[in-house]
């Protein structure tokens, strides 16, 4: 419907009100760039009314739905910079999203909706990133079957048994 | 650290752009970050470090050149005489599309040496692989961008260039994921800065106005300032140089049209 609008000219609690008034069917999303790179928050609509939210940190992996994707999209409009797309879709398609999503449905209360400042907070990114336990070089090299790229060479290998005091080459004469 | 000679409180450097890996668009990003330092003041060189596998020129639309890198590796002339005004400010050295025969790889380091007296940055377009060609290509250069795609195959290539460069003492500056489409199966940035133990310091979406660019032979900065690609390259040029990107262009359209597009790619294409 209305894409790649700039978010500094979109005010959540209006759009929010509008899409009510014009009784819409459909979500609109919001992209924006947090410290570790794109986060996109989506708000889902149903005959005006706001159903459901989804919030994704891309750098993370990590996703937000519910009441907590809900913080997270309003904090995104508080956000410096920003683009939002707002697209419709029919009720049947609403009605199979939430029905494939029903972890984030939540209606907000009358009260989280009603106009005011909400400042700009990177406490959400923050929480995000300390949740995720990352992997250690050598994980990521054994997820992605590298670790050989770390292992010593053969040549080396083979001294530092020898060094240790082991015969490496017992084994190839060994009849057990 | 000391990378270079200073000018006007400017470190010089030389920053040999390479992946292992080929196809993963090292002379893309050459060329077109070079345009974008150029665009934000600097005096670049671009340099053509794949003597057998000559593609800079082409990609600025350059199909031959009277005296090339090859001349300058086999010691009929000196490297300023091999250097040509490009677009855009950018100037290059480019190689010659017909064979190495004479070329010294080893001589690239004190080519590039003698540069710096006229750049800020010097760009050498390495080849792909680890042969004599490719280790000659970074051992000319004090620092090394590493442009890796978000896939197992390029991160194993990237990651033994890495190694060659630790080796030889050439410091990585960074990492550049290039052709990133956002999909989940992709290696994420986090995961790259872990394994190279270096910065990611840029991603750069799939764009295929890239390839449209490099068929016309005109880079894609010049011909799509606007493009996906060219913000990415500003951003990335941005983070080498130090230099503050305008704050009214970032805020009308130049990371909005970089969010606006992996958001494309990622949901709602």
């Amino acid at each position: 419907m209305k894409t790649d609008l700039d978010s500094a000219s979109v005010d959540f609690f209006a759009l929010v009100a509008e899409l009510g008034r014009h009784r819409f069917n459909g979500y609109f999303a919001i992209c924006t760039s947090g410290e570790g790179g794109f986060e996109e928050g989506t708000m889902v609509f149903d005959d005006g009314k706001p159903v459901a939210s989804f919030y994704e940190y891309y750098a993370y992996r990590r996703q937000y739905v519910g009441e907590e994707a809900f913080k997270r999209v309003l904090n995104a409009f508080s956000n410096v910079t920003g683009v939002v797309d707002i697209l419709e879709l029919s009720n049947e398609q609403v009605r199979l999203l939430l029905a494939f999503n029903e972890r984030a449905i939540m209606v907000p209360a009358a009260k989280d909706l009603e106009p005011r400042a909400v400042p700009f907070s990177q406490a959400f990114e923050a929480e995000a990133k300390s949740s995720v336990v990352p992997l250690t070089k050598q994980e990521l090299l054994k997820k992605y079957r590298l670790a050989e790229i770390e292992r010593k060479p053969a040549g080396e290998q083979v001294h530092s048994l020898a060094l240790d005091g082991g015969d490496p080459l017992k084994p190839l004469f060994s009849e057990g | 650290m000391v990378l270079g000679k200073s000018v006007g409180g400017f470190q010089l450097r030389s920053i040999a752009i390479a992946s292992g890996k080929g196809g993963v668009g090292k002379t893309s990003i050459t060329v077109n970050l070079g345009l974008a330092l150029a665009a934000l003041g600097k005096r670049v060189v671009a340099v053509d470090g794949d003597v057998s596998m000559a593609n800079l020129g082409l990609t600025l639309g350059i199909d031959r050149a009277p005296i090339s890198i090859q001349n300058v590796l086999s010691g009929e002339v000196g490297v300023g005489e091999a250097v040509y005004e490009g677009p855009g400010g950018l100037r290059y050295v480019p190689a010659s599309l017909s064979d190495k025969s004479h070329a010294d790889g080893r001589k690239l380091k004190a080519a590039v040496a003698e540069l710096e007296q006229s750049a800020d940055f010097i760009l050498v377009d390495n080849p792909s692989g680890l042969g004599i060609d490719s280790d000659s290509a970074l051992k000319s250069c004090k620092e090394v961008l590493l442009v890796c795609t978000p896939e197992p195959a390029s991160l194993a290539d990237c990651l033994k260039v890495k190694k060659a460069a630790d080796r030889a003492g050439v410091k990585t500056v960074g990492v550049v994921c290039n052709m990133s489409t956002g999909d989940k199966s992709e290696i994420s940035p986090a995961d790259l800065e872990t394994v190279f133990e270096a910065r990611v310091l840029a991603v750069v979406p799939f764009d295929a106005g890239v390839r449209r660019a490099s068929a016309r032979q005109v880079p894609v900065f010049i011909s799509d300032p606007r493009a996906p690609f060219s913000t990415a390259m500003l951003v990335l040029a941005g983070a080498l140089s130090g230099e503050r990107l305008p704050p009214q262009r970032l805020q009308q359209g130049l990371l909005a049209g970089l969010m606006g597009f992996f958001k494309r790619l990622l949901h709602r294409s």
